[in-house]
Protein backbone atom coordinates (compact mmCIF):
# COMPACT_ATOMS: atom_id res chain seq x y z
CA UNK A 1 0.00 0.00 0.00
CA UNK A 2 2.68 2.58 1.24
CA UNK A 3 4.88 1.22 -1.75
CA UNK A 4 1.92 1.98 -4.41
CA UNK A 5 1.54 5.21 -3.31
CA UNK A 6 4.66 6.40 -3.04
CA UNK A 7 5.15 4.92 -6.78
CA UNK A 8 1.62 6.68 -7.55
CA UNK A 9 3.82 10.05 -6.55
CA UNK A 10 6.91 9.18 -7.93
CA UNK A 11 5.29 9.04 -11.92
CA UNK A 12 2.80 12.04 -10.46
CA UNK A 13 6.13 13.99 -9.77
CA UNK A 14 7.67 12.82 -12.99
CA UNK A 15 4.68 13.99 -15.48
CA UNK A 16 4.83 16.94 -14.00
CA UNK A 17 8.77 17.37 -14.48
CA UNK A 18 7.96 16.15 -18.01
CA UNK A 19 5.84 18.95 -18.75
CA UNK A 20 7.60 21.64 -17.26
CA UNK A 21 10.38 20.61 -19.36
CA UNK A 22 7.96 20.36 -22.55
CA UNK A 23 6.50 23.84 -21.52
CA UNK A 24 10.37 25.13 -21.06
CA UNK A 25 11.24 24.16 -24.50
CA UNK A 26 8.09 24.85 -26.11
CA UNK A 27 8.79 28.69 -24.82
CA UNK A 28 12.60 28.54 -25.88
CA UNK A 29 11.95 27.65 -29.44
CA UNK A 30 8.75 29.05 -29.96
CA UNK A 31 9.57 32.96 -28.26
CA UNK A 32 11.75 33.99 -31.07
CA UNK A 33 8.90 32.60 -33.84
CA UNK A 34 5.88 34.53 -31.61
CA UNK A 35 7.92 37.52 -31.65
CA UNK A 36 8.36 37.65 -35.23
CA UNK A 37 4.48 37.18 -35.34
CA UNK A 38 3.97 39.73 -32.66
CA UNK A 39 5.70 42.63 -34.65
CA UNK A 40 4.69 42.09 -38.10
CA UNK A 41 1.21 42.06 -36.79
CA UNK A 42 2.04 46.00 -35.31
CA UNK A 43 2.16 49.45 -36.86
CA UNK A 44 5.23 50.92 -37.55
CA UNK A 45 5.41 53.47 -34.29
CA UNK A 46 4.87 50.41 -32.50
CA UNK A 47 7.18 48.07 -33.94
CA UNK A 48 10.12 51.04 -32.93
CA UNK A 49 8.75 51.80 -29.93
CA UNK A 50 10.80 52.18 -26.42
CA UNK A 51 10.09 50.68 -23.96
CA UNK A 52 8.87 47.62 -25.98
CA UNK A 53 5.29 47.65 -26.74
CA UNK A 54 4.44 43.59 -26.39
CA UNK A 55 0.96 43.38 -27.70
CA UNK A 56 0.24 44.96 -31.40
CA UNK A 57 -3.27 47.33 -30.71
CA UNK A 58 -4.54 47.22 -33.16
CA UNK A 59 -3.26 43.90 -34.77
CA UNK A 60 -3.34 45.18 -38.44
CA UNK A 61 -1.64 43.83 -41.59
CA UNK A 62 -0.30 46.74 -43.19
CA UNK A 63 2.77 45.23 -42.91
CA UNK A 64 1.95 42.08 -44.73
CA UNK A 65 0.44 44.52 -47.76
CA UNK A 66 3.17 46.90 -47.39
CA UNK A 67 6.15 44.39 -48.03
CA UNK A 68 4.83 43.44 -51.34
CA UNK A 69 4.39 47.10 -52.21
CA UNK A 70 8.14 47.79 -51.04
CA UNK A 71 9.49 45.29 -52.88
CA UNK A 72 8.61 42.53 -55.86
CA UNK A 73 8.19 39.99 -53.23
CA UNK A 74 5.58 37.89 -55.07
CA UNK A 75 8.52 37.42 -57.44
CA UNK A 76 10.70 36.11 -54.52
CA UNK A 77 7.96 33.79 -53.33
CA UNK A 78 7.92 32.70 -56.93
CA UNK A 79 11.73 32.33 -57.44
CA UNK A 80 11.71 30.07 -53.95
CA UNK A 81 9.37 27.89 -54.91
CA UNK A 82 10.21 27.40 -58.52
CA UNK A 83 13.75 26.82 -57.48
CA UNK A 84 13.10 25.09 -54.43
CA UNK A 85 10.69 22.27 -56.37
CA UNK A 86 13.25 22.07 -59.39
CA UNK A 87 16.11 21.10 -57.06
CA UNK A 88 14.20 18.85 -55.28
CA UNK A 89 12.89 16.82 -57.90
CA UNK A 90 16.29 16.72 -59.96
CA UNK A 91 17.48 15.90 -56.27
CA UNK A 92 15.80 13.06 -55.55
CA UNK A 93 15.53 12.08 -59.23
CA UNK A 94 19.01 11.70 -59.41
CA UNK A 95 19.94 9.72 -55.82
CA UNK A 96 16.63 7.57 -56.45
CA UNK A 97 18.47 6.29 -59.14
CA UNK A 98 21.90 6.56 -58.03
CA UNK A 99 20.77 4.84 -54.77
CA UNK A 100 19.35 1.79 -56.00
CA UNK A 101 22.40 0.15 -57.65
CA UNK A 102 24.20 1.10 -54.08
CA UNK A 103 21.92 -1.01 -52.17
CA UNK A 104 21.39 -3.60 -54.16
CA UNK A 105 23.17 -5.09 -57.04
CA UNK A 106 26.59 -6.68 -56.61
CA UNK A 107 28.91 -4.29 -58.55
CA UNK A 108 32.52 -3.31 -57.28
CA UNK A 109 33.67 -0.40 -55.93
CA UNK A 110 29.80 -0.16 -54.51
CA UNK A 111 31.70 1.29 -50.87
CA UNK A 112 34.32 3.54 -52.85
CA UNK A 113 31.17 5.48 -54.50
CA UNK A 114 29.06 5.25 -51.15
CA UNK A 115 32.23 6.74 -49.25
CA UNK A 116 32.85 9.02 -52.34
CA UNK A 117 29.07 10.81 -52.37
CA UNK A 118 29.21 11.67 -48.58
CA UNK A 119 32.75 13.09 -48.86
CA UNK A 120 31.30 15.60 -51.08
CA UNK A 121 29.30 17.28 -48.74
CA UNK A 122 32.55 18.15 -46.63
CA UNK A 123 33.45 20.35 -49.57
CA UNK A 124 32.53 23.91 -47.86
CA UNK A 125 29.35 25.86 -50.39
CA UNK A 126 31.57 28.98 -50.17
CA UNK A 127 35.01 27.16 -51.34
CA UNK A 128 32.98 26.31 -54.29
CA UNK A 129 31.53 29.70 -54.87
CA UNK A 130 34.07 31.29 -56.64
CA UNK A 131 34.62 28.42 -59.22
CA UNK A 132 30.59 28.25 -59.94
CA UNK A 133 30.67 31.77 -60.02
CA UNK A 134 33.13 31.43 -62.94
CA UNK A 135 30.91 28.87 -64.65
CA UNK A 136 28.28 30.14 -64.84
CA UNK A 137 29.93 33.58 -65.92
CA UNK A 138 31.20 31.56 -68.78
CA UNK A 139 27.96 29.76 -69.41
CA UNK A 140 26.00 32.96 -69.17
CA UNK A 141 23.97 31.63 -66.68
CA UNK A 142 24.73 34.52 -63.96
CA UNK A 143 21.74 36.01 -62.75
CA UNK A 144 18.83 33.40 -63.81
CA UNK A 145 16.80 31.62 -61.50
CA UNK A 146 17.90 28.17 -63.23
CA UNK A 147 21.47 29.25 -62.28
CA UNK A 148 20.57 27.96 -58.73
CA UNK A 149 18.81 24.48 -59.40
CA UNK A 150 21.81 22.52 -59.91
CA UNK A 151 24.06 23.31 -57.40
CA UNK A 152 21.51 23.20 -55.02
CA UNK A 153 20.42 19.98 -56.39
CA UNK A 154 23.55 18.75 -55.80
CA UNK A 155 23.86 19.99 -51.99
CA UNK A 156 20.97 17.87 -51.12
CA UNK A 157 22.21 14.66 -53.21
CA UNK A 158 24.45 12.72 -50.88
CA UNK A 159 22.49 12.65 -47.79
CA UNK A 160 18.90 12.08 -50.09
CA UNK A 161 21.11 9.12 -51.96
CA UNK A 162 21.87 7.80 -48.01
CA UNK A 163 18.44 7.55 -46.92
CA UNK A 164 17.28 6.22 -50.22
CA UNK A 165 19.98 3.34 -50.18
CA UNK A 166 19.35 2.70 -46.41
CA UNK A 167 15.86 2.62 -47.72
CA UNK A 168 16.44 0.02 -50.78
CA UNK A 169 17.95 -2.52 -48.58
CA UNK A 170 14.60 -2.68 -46.49
CA UNK A 171 12.79 -3.66 -49.48
CA UNK A 172 12.86 -7.78 -49.59
CA UNK A 173 14.60 -8.15 -52.98
CA UNK A 174 12.10 -11.46 -53.27
CA UNK A 175 9.22 -9.10 -54.52
CA UNK A 176 11.47 -8.07 -57.11
CA UNK A 177 11.99 -11.47 -58.04
CA UNK A 178 8.45 -12.64 -58.20
CA UNK A 179 8.27 -9.18 -60.51
CA UNK A 180 10.86 -10.65 -63.11
CA UNK A 181 8.95 -14.47 -63.12
CA UNK A 182 5.89 -12.44 -63.95
CA UNK A 183 7.54 -10.77 -67.53
CA UNK A 184 8.67 -7.44 -65.67
CA UNK A 185 12.11 -6.50 -67.30
CA UNK A 186 15.06 -5.19 -65.09
CA UNK A 187 13.96 -1.93 -65.36
CA UNK A 188 10.54 -2.75 -65.39
CA UNK A 189 10.73 -4.42 -61.34
CA UNK A 190 12.60 -1.37 -60.32
CA UNK A 191 9.88 0.74 -61.34
CA UNK A 192 6.93 -0.46 -60.77
CA UNK A 193 8.17 -2.65 -56.96
CA UNK A 194 10.53 -1.00 -55.74
CA UNK A 195 9.77 3.02 -56.29
CA UNK A 196 6.33 2.76 -54.71
CA UNK A 197 7.68 0.69 -51.71
CA UNK A 198 10.06 3.62 -50.97
CA UNK A 199 7.98 6.34 -51.02
CA UNK A 200 8.57 7.60 -47.16
CA UNK A 201 12.02 7.17 -47.98
CA UNK A 202 11.45 9.37 -51.01
CA UNK A 203 9.34 11.72 -49.24
CA UNK A 204 12.02 12.15 -46.22
CA UNK A 205 14.46 12.82 -48.88
CA UNK A 206 12.21 15.51 -51.03
CA UNK A 207 11.33 17.06 -47.53
CA UNK A 208 16.01 17.52 -47.05
CA UNK A 209 16.24 18.85 -50.26
CA UNK A 210 13.23 21.27 -50.66
CA UNK A 211 14.35 22.29 -46.83
CA UNK A 212 17.69 22.85 -47.69
CA UNK A 213 17.15 24.68 -51.58
CA UNK A 214 14.53 27.14 -49.77
CA UNK A 215 16.53 27.97 -46.91
CA UNK A 216 20.21 28.49 -48.75
CA UNK A 217 21.63 32.02 -48.98
CA UNK A 218 25.15 32.23 -49.71
CA UNK A 219 25.16 31.21 -53.43
CA UNK A 220 22.22 32.85 -54.16
CA UNK A 221 23.34 36.25 -52.68
CA UNK A 222 26.72 35.22 -54.42
CA UNK A 223 25.13 34.50 -58.14
CA UNK A 224 21.85 36.80 -58.27
CA UNK A 225 21.85 40.43 -58.02
CA UNK A 226 18.91 41.20 -59.90
CA UNK A 227 16.43 42.38 -57.27
CA UNK A 228 13.34 40.33 -59.36
CA UNK A 229 15.24 36.84 -59.32
CA UNK A 230 15.91 37.19 -55.59
CA UNK A 231 14.54 34.40 -53.37
CA UNK A 232 13.05 34.70 -50.28
CA UNK A 233 16.16 34.54 -48.18
CA UNK A 234 17.88 37.31 -49.80
CA UNK A 235 14.75 39.39 -50.67
CA UNK A 236 14.08 39.74 -47.24
CA UNK A 237 17.64 40.61 -46.16
CA UNK A 238 17.88 42.96 -48.49
CA UNK A 239 14.56 44.81 -47.58
CA UNK A 240 16.46 47.16 -45.07
CA UNK A 241 16.88 50.49 -46.23
CA UNK A 242 20.09 53.16 -45.98
CA UNK A 243 18.89 54.45 -43.02
CA UNK A 244 17.34 52.17 -40.59
CA UNK A 245 15.82 48.17 -40.16
CA UNK A 246 12.61 48.01 -41.43
CA UNK A 247 11.95 45.34 -38.82
CA UNK A 248 8.13 45.22 -39.35
CA UNK A 249 8.31 44.62 -42.83
CA UNK A 250 10.76 41.92 -42.34
CA UNK A 251 8.75 40.86 -39.40
CA UNK A 252 5.88 40.25 -42.17
CA UNK A 253 7.95 38.45 -44.86
CA UNK A 254 10.17 35.97 -42.25
CA UNK A 255 6.56 34.82 -41.11
CA UNK A 256 5.33 34.16 -44.87
CA UNK A 257 8.61 32.55 -45.30
CA UNK A 258 8.31 30.24 -42.58
CA UNK A 259 4.66 29.18 -43.56
CA UNK A 260 5.32 26.37 -46.10
CA UNK A 261 8.21 25.15 -43.46
CA UNK A 262 5.65 24.97 -40.23
CA UNK A 263 3.14 23.07 -42.85
CA UNK A 264 5.65 20.46 -44.29
CA UNK A 265 6.55 19.65 -40.08
CA UNK A 266 3.87 19.54 -39.12
CA UNK A 267 1.42 17.00 -41.54
CA UNK A 268 5.13 15.12 -42.53
CA UNK A 269 6.58 15.06 -39.12
CA UNK A 270 6.23 11.19 -38.47
CA UNK A 271 7.03 10.49 -42.12
CA UNK A 272 10.58 12.51 -41.73
CA UNK A 273 11.22 10.87 -38.29
CA UNK A 274 10.87 7.01 -39.24
CA UNK A 275 12.31 8.30 -42.93
CA UNK A 276 15.45 9.38 -40.98
CA UNK A 277 15.37 6.45 -38.53
CA UNK A 278 15.75 3.92 -41.54
CA UNK A 279 18.30 5.99 -43.14
CA UNK A 280 20.64 7.02 -40.45
CA UNK A 281 20.92 2.98 -39.14
CA UNK A 282 22.62 2.09 -42.03
CA UNK A 283 24.55 5.05 -43.19
CA UNK B 1 40.98 -12.84 -93.85
CA UNK B 2 37.67 -14.92 -94.09
CA UNK B 3 38.70 -14.72 -89.51
CA UNK B 4 38.65 -11.21 -90.10
CA UNK B 5 35.59 -11.04 -91.57
CA UNK B 6 33.65 -13.46 -89.17
CA UNK B 7 34.82 -11.60 -85.74
CA UNK B 8 33.28 -8.50 -87.29
CA UNK B 9 30.11 -9.72 -87.74
CA UNK B 10 30.02 -11.35 -84.53
CA UNK B 11 30.66 -7.80 -83.15
CA UNK B 12 28.02 -6.13 -85.43
CA UNK B 13 25.54 -9.07 -84.11
CA UNK B 14 26.29 -8.85 -80.60
CA UNK B 15 26.22 -5.12 -80.93
CA UNK B 16 22.76 -5.02 -82.49
CA UNK B 17 21.34 -7.42 -79.94
CA UNK B 18 22.97 -5.54 -77.24
CA UNK B 19 20.70 -2.60 -78.32
CA UNK B 20 17.71 -4.42 -78.94
CA UNK B 21 18.12 -5.58 -75.44
CA UNK B 22 18.86 -2.48 -74.12
CA UNK B 23 15.50 -0.98 -75.94
CA UNK B 24 13.52 -3.90 -74.21
CA UNK B 25 15.03 -2.61 -70.94
CA UNK B 26 16.48 -6.42 -69.94
CA UNK B 27 19.81 -5.29 -68.80
CA UNK B 28 22.32 -7.08 -66.80
CA UNK B 29 23.16 -6.13 -63.35
CA UNK B 30 26.91 -4.31 -64.38
CA UNK B 31 24.71 -2.20 -67.40
CA UNK B 32 21.90 -0.95 -65.46
CA UNK B 33 24.38 0.11 -62.55
CA UNK B 34 26.13 2.21 -64.79
CA UNK B 35 22.73 3.75 -66.42
CA UNK B 36 21.43 4.41 -62.94
CA UNK B 37 24.38 5.99 -60.83
CA UNK B 38 25.48 7.74 -64.90
CA UNK B 39 23.11 10.95 -63.56
CA UNK B 40 24.46 11.32 -60.23
CA UNK B 41 28.03 10.92 -61.65
CA UNK B 42 27.73 13.98 -64.34
CA UNK B 43 25.73 15.64 -62.12
CA UNK B 44 28.72 15.47 -58.82
CA UNK B 45 31.60 15.87 -61.79
CA UNK B 46 30.13 19.08 -63.32
CA UNK B 47 29.49 20.68 -60.12
CA UNK B 48 31.96 19.31 -57.86
CA UNK B 49 34.64 17.74 -59.18
CA UNK B 50 35.37 20.59 -61.77
CA UNK B 51 34.91 23.23 -59.42
CA UNK B 52 37.36 21.74 -56.52
CA UNK B 53 39.68 21.52 -59.06
CA UNK B 54 39.32 24.71 -60.71
CA UNK B 55 39.81 25.64 -56.77
CA UNK B 56 42.97 24.00 -56.92
CA UNK B 57 44.06 25.50 -59.75
CA UNK B 58 43.63 29.12 -58.54
CA UNK B 59 45.26 28.97 -55.51
CA UNK B 60 48.60 28.62 -56.61
CA UNK B 61 48.31 31.09 -59.01
CA UNK B 62 47.96 34.70 -58.61
CA UNK B 63 44.23 35.60 -59.76
CA UNK B 64 42.73 38.87 -59.61
CA UNK B 65 39.39 39.71 -61.44
CA UNK B 66 40.81 43.52 -62.05
CA UNK B 67 43.53 41.65 -63.81
CA UNK B 68 41.99 38.64 -65.56
CA UNK B 69 44.75 37.61 -68.05
CA UNK B 70 47.75 38.58 -66.23
CA UNK B 71 47.93 35.10 -64.19
CA UNK B 72 51.12 34.09 -63.14
CA UNK B 73 52.04 30.47 -61.74
CA UNK B 74 52.91 31.51 -57.84
CA UNK B 75 53.14 27.79 -56.86
CA UNK B 76 52.88 27.69 -52.75
CA UNK B 77 52.94 32.06 -52.52
CA UNK B 78 49.16 32.21 -51.56
CA UNK B 79 49.58 29.91 -48.84
CA UNK B 80 53.06 30.99 -47.50
CA UNK B 81 51.20 34.69 -47.88
CA UNK B 82 48.57 32.70 -45.11
CA UNK B 83 50.85 32.82 -42.88
CA UNK B 84 51.77 35.97 -42.76
CA UNK B 85 48.58 37.43 -42.44
CA UNK B 86 47.13 38.60 -39.62
CA UNK B 87 43.55 38.22 -40.49
CA UNK B 88 44.05 35.07 -41.24
CA UNK B 89 45.04 33.87 -38.05
CA UNK B 90 42.24 35.73 -36.47
CA UNK B 91 39.65 34.36 -39.20
CA UNK B 92 41.34 30.93 -37.60
CA UNK B 93 40.91 31.80 -33.97
CA UNK B 94 37.25 32.87 -34.29
CA UNK B 95 36.30 29.97 -36.75
CA UNK B 96 37.85 27.71 -33.87
CA UNK B 97 36.11 29.38 -31.16
CA UNK B 98 32.57 29.75 -32.75
CA UNK B 99 33.12 26.42 -34.39
CA UNK B 100 33.65 24.46 -30.76
CA UNK B 101 30.87 26.69 -29.15
CA UNK B 102 28.56 25.90 -31.77
CA UNK B 103 29.22 21.92 -32.04
CA UNK B 104 29.39 21.21 -28.39
CA UNK B 105 26.34 23.36 -26.86
CA UNK B 106 23.87 22.46 -29.64
CA UNK B 107 25.08 18.36 -29.36
CA UNK B 108 24.48 18.82 -25.57
CA UNK B 109 21.30 20.60 -26.06
CA UNK B 110 20.25 18.79 -29.03
CA UNK B 111 20.84 15.55 -26.98
CA UNK B 112 18.00 16.89 -23.94
CA UNK B 113 15.66 17.52 -26.27
CA UNK B 114 15.55 14.29 -28.57
CA UNK B 115 15.21 12.70 -25.28
CA UNK B 116 12.38 14.93 -23.84
CA UNK B 117 10.31 14.22 -26.75
CA UNK B 118 10.82 11.13 -27.56
CA UNK B 119 8.73 10.44 -24.60
CA UNK B 120 4.78 9.87 -24.99
CA UNK B 121 3.20 12.31 -23.76
CA UNK B 122 -0.43 14.76 -24.56
CA UNK B 123 0.63 17.39 -27.12
CA UNK B 124 3.99 15.54 -28.35
CA UNK B 125 3.29 16.42 -31.98
CA UNK B 126 3.20 20.88 -30.45
CA UNK B 127 6.61 20.24 -28.64
CA UNK B 128 8.09 18.24 -31.24
CA UNK B 129 7.33 20.76 -33.95
CA UNK B 130 9.01 23.58 -31.34
CA UNK B 131 12.26 20.96 -31.20
CA UNK B 132 12.32 20.83 -35.36
CA UNK B 133 10.99 24.04 -36.65
CA UNK B 134 13.92 25.84 -35.96
CA UNK B 135 16.15 23.46 -37.81
CA UNK B 136 13.52 24.08 -40.69
CA UNK B 137 13.85 27.58 -40.31
CA UNK B 138 16.37 29.53 -42.96
CA UNK B 139 20.30 30.22 -41.22
CA UNK B 140 19.85 33.70 -42.49
CA UNK B 141 16.23 34.35 -41.11
CA UNK B 142 17.00 33.09 -37.74
CA UNK B 143 20.20 35.06 -37.56
CA UNK B 144 18.23 38.30 -38.92
CA UNK B 145 15.62 37.71 -36.42
CA UNK B 146 18.17 37.10 -33.69
CA UNK B 147 19.40 40.42 -34.50
CA UNK B 148 16.23 42.19 -33.68
CA UNK B 149 15.90 40.46 -30.86
CA UNK B 150 19.21 41.07 -29.55
CA UNK B 151 19.15 45.30 -30.44
CA UNK B 152 20.75 47.56 -28.29
CA UNK B 153 18.02 50.15 -27.90
CA UNK B 154 14.53 48.39 -29.48
CA UNK B 155 15.84 44.88 -28.94
CA UNK B 156 12.94 42.65 -26.63
CA UNK B 157 15.72 40.87 -24.87
CA UNK B 158 17.05 44.01 -23.58
CA UNK B 159 14.10 45.27 -22.79
CA UNK B 160 12.68 42.01 -21.03
CA UNK B 161 15.92 42.49 -18.30
CA UNK B 162 15.59 45.49 -17.92
CA UNK B 163 11.57 45.37 -16.69
CA UNK B 164 12.51 42.40 -14.79
CA UNK B 165 15.63 44.19 -13.16
CA UNK B 166 18.28 41.78 -14.01
CA UNK B 167 20.55 44.82 -15.96
CA UNK B 168 20.60 48.21 -14.89
CA UNK B 169 21.53 49.67 -18.34
CA UNK B 170 21.51 48.33 -22.00
CA UNK B 171 23.89 46.03 -23.00
CA UNK B 172 25.42 45.99 -26.69
CA UNK B 173 24.91 42.52 -26.96
CA UNK B 174 26.82 42.41 -30.68
CA UNK B 175 29.23 45.54 -29.87
CA UNK B 176 31.61 44.49 -27.65
CA UNK B 177 34.03 41.93 -29.16
CA UNK B 178 33.70 39.15 -26.90
CA UNK B 179 30.09 39.86 -26.18
CA UNK B 180 29.22 39.66 -29.35
CA UNK B 181 30.89 36.48 -30.06
CA UNK B 182 29.26 35.12 -27.02
CA UNK B 183 25.77 36.46 -28.48
CA UNK B 184 26.48 35.15 -31.72
CA UNK B 185 27.42 31.45 -30.47
CA UNK B 186 23.91 31.69 -28.61
CA UNK B 187 21.81 32.21 -31.48
CA UNK B 188 23.34 29.52 -33.31
CA UNK B 189 22.71 26.91 -30.67
CA UNK B 190 18.93 27.95 -30.92
CA UNK B 191 18.99 27.67 -34.45
CA UNK B 192 21.45 24.14 -34.60
CA UNK B 193 20.20 22.19 -31.73
CA UNK B 194 17.35 21.45 -33.49
CA UNK B 195 19.12 19.63 -36.22
CA UNK B 196 21.12 17.93 -33.29
CA UNK B 197 17.74 16.59 -31.95
CA UNK B 198 16.04 15.59 -35.51
CA UNK B 199 18.62 13.20 -35.85
CA UNK B 200 19.00 11.81 -32.23
CA UNK B 201 15.28 11.28 -32.07
CA UNK B 202 15.49 9.01 -35.27
CA UNK B 203 18.09 7.21 -33.47
CA UNK B 204 16.09 7.09 -29.93
CA UNK B 205 12.81 5.50 -31.79
CA UNK B 206 15.24 2.96 -33.47
CA UNK B 207 17.03 1.94 -29.99
CA UNK B 208 14.11 -1.56 -28.99
CA UNK B 209 12.21 -1.31 -25.67
CA UNK B 210 14.01 -4.73 -24.96
CA UNK B 211 17.16 -3.24 -23.89
CA UNK B 212 15.31 -0.51 -21.24
CA UNK B 213 13.24 -3.93 -19.88
CA UNK B 214 15.78 -5.86 -19.20
CA UNK B 215 17.93 -2.76 -17.69
CA UNK B 216 14.89 -2.05 -15.25
CA UNK B 217 15.13 -5.91 -14.24
CA UNK B 218 18.76 -5.56 -13.12
CA UNK B 219 17.82 -2.56 -11.79
CA UNK B 220 19.58 0.35 -13.32
CA UNK B 221 18.71 3.98 -12.39
CA UNK B 222 17.84 6.03 -15.15
CA UNK B 223 21.34 8.19 -15.71
CA UNK B 224 22.86 4.14 -15.85
CA UNK B 225 20.17 3.46 -18.63
CA UNK B 226 21.21 6.50 -19.95
CA UNK B 227 25.28 5.80 -19.93
CA UNK B 228 25.14 1.85 -20.88
CA UNK B 229 22.40 1.48 -23.11
CA UNK B 230 21.15 5.09 -25.04
CA UNK B 231 24.52 6.57 -25.53
CA UNK B 232 26.06 3.46 -27.05
CA UNK B 233 23.35 2.95 -29.24
CA UNK B 234 23.08 6.12 -30.74
CA UNK B 235 26.90 6.11 -31.24
CA UNK B 236 26.15 6.36 -35.34
CA UNK B 237 23.65 8.99 -34.93
CA UNK B 238 25.35 11.22 -32.49
CA UNK B 239 28.47 10.59 -35.72
CA UNK B 240 26.28 11.51 -38.45
CA UNK B 241 25.01 14.82 -36.66
CA UNK B 242 28.42 15.68 -35.38
CA UNK B 243 29.74 15.77 -39.11
CA UNK B 244 26.69 17.54 -40.42
CA UNK B 245 27.00 19.72 -37.59
CA UNK B 246 31.04 20.58 -37.93
CA UNK B 247 30.62 21.26 -41.67
CA UNK B 248 28.23 23.67 -41.29
CA UNK B 249 29.74 25.41 -38.08
CA UNK B 250 32.74 25.84 -39.69
CA UNK B 251 31.84 27.18 -43.02
CA UNK B 252 28.56 28.59 -41.61
CA UNK B 253 27.83 32.41 -43.22
CA UNK B 254 24.59 33.35 -42.61
CA UNK B 255 25.11 33.92 -38.61
CA UNK B 256 28.13 36.09 -38.49
CA UNK B 257 27.12 37.68 -41.85
CA UNK B 258 23.40 39.10 -40.53
CA UNK B 259 24.27 39.77 -36.74
CA UNK B 260 28.07 40.74 -37.01
CA UNK B 261 28.77 41.55 -40.30
CA UNK B 262 32.37 39.97 -38.18
CA UNK B 263 32.39 43.15 -36.14
CA UNK B 264 33.84 45.29 -34.43
CA UNK B 265 36.28 45.38 -36.29
CA UNK B 266 37.40 41.83 -37.51
CA UNK B 267 36.76 40.11 -33.67
CA UNK B 268 34.07 38.04 -35.02
CA UNK B 269 34.81 37.32 -38.46
CA UNK B 270 35.21 33.61 -39.11
CA UNK B 271 36.72 32.10 -42.30
CA UNK B 272 33.66 31.58 -44.28
CA UNK B 273 33.24 35.88 -43.97
CA UNK B 274 37.35 36.25 -44.99
CA UNK B 275 36.60 33.99 -48.03
CA UNK B 276 33.65 35.95 -48.97
CA UNK B 277 35.81 38.91 -48.33
CA UNK B 278 38.96 38.57 -50.11
CA UNK B 279 36.94 37.05 -53.24
CA UNK B 280 33.75 38.94 -53.50
CA UNK B 281 35.10 42.25 -52.26
CA UNK B 282 38.84 42.28 -53.31
CA UNK B 283 38.13 39.94 -56.06
CA UNK B 284 41.80 38.48 -55.41
CA UNK B 285 40.24 34.79 -56.36
CA UNK B 286 43.59 33.16 -56.09
CA UNK B 287 44.13 34.24 -52.33
CA UNK B 288 40.36 33.43 -51.94
CA UNK B 289 40.52 30.16 -53.24
CA UNK B 290 43.73 29.02 -50.75
CA UNK B 291 42.09 30.16 -48.06
CA UNK B 292 38.76 28.48 -49.10
CA UNK B 293 40.81 25.07 -49.74
CA UNK B 294 42.46 25.39 -45.82
CA UNK B 295 38.67 25.61 -44.97
CA UNK B 296 38.04 22.64 -46.68
CA UNK B 297 40.84 20.86 -45.19
CA UNK B 298 40.18 21.82 -41.71
CA UNK B 299 36.24 20.13 -42.10
CA UNK B 300 37.78 17.43 -43.91
CA UNK B 301 40.40 16.17 -40.75
CA UNK B 302 37.66 16.82 -38.26
CA UNK B 303 35.11 14.66 -40.22
CA UNK B 304 37.71 11.79 -40.62
CA UNK B 305 38.87 12.34 -36.93
CA UNK B 306 35.38 11.70 -35.75
CA UNK B 307 34.86 8.32 -37.87
CA UNK B 308 37.91 7.26 -36.53
CA UNK B 309 36.92 7.84 -32.89
CA UNK B 310 33.52 7.46 -32.94
CA UNK B 311 33.09 4.11 -35.42
CA UNK B 312 35.83 2.20 -34.02
CA UNK B 313 34.91 0.33 -30.84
Amino acid sequence: MTYDLSRQLKSRVNSTLLYVLVAVICIYSFSPIIWLILTSLKADPQVHAVPVEYLPSPPTLEQYFAVFRRAPFHLFIFNSVFISAAATVVCVGVATLAAYPLARLRIRGKNVLLVGFLLISTFPLISMMVPLFEIFRELGMLNQRITLILPYAIFSLPISIWILTAFFREIPSALEDSARIDGCSSLGALVRVVFPLSAPGVATASMMAFINSWNEFTLAFSLITDRVRFTLPVGITLLRDQYAMPWGLISAGISIAIIPLVFLIVVFQKTLITGLTKGAVKG
Amino acid sequence: MSDTRKTHSTAVYGYQSRVRRLLSGDLTEGELAILLLLPAIVLIFSMVIYPVGRLIWLSVHEFRLTAPHDTPFVGLGNYMEMLQDDRFWSAMRVTGIYGVGTIVLPAALGMVLALVVNRAFRGRWLARLAVILPWAMPHSLSALTWSWLLDTSQGVVNDMLLRGGLIESRIHWLGEPDLAMFSLILATTWKTASFVALILLAGLQSISDEFYDSAAVDGAGPFQRFWRITLPMLRPHLLIALIFRTIVAIQLFDFPYALTKGGPGISTRPLSLYVYRVTLGHLNFGYGAALAIVMSLIIIVLTVTYMRVLRER
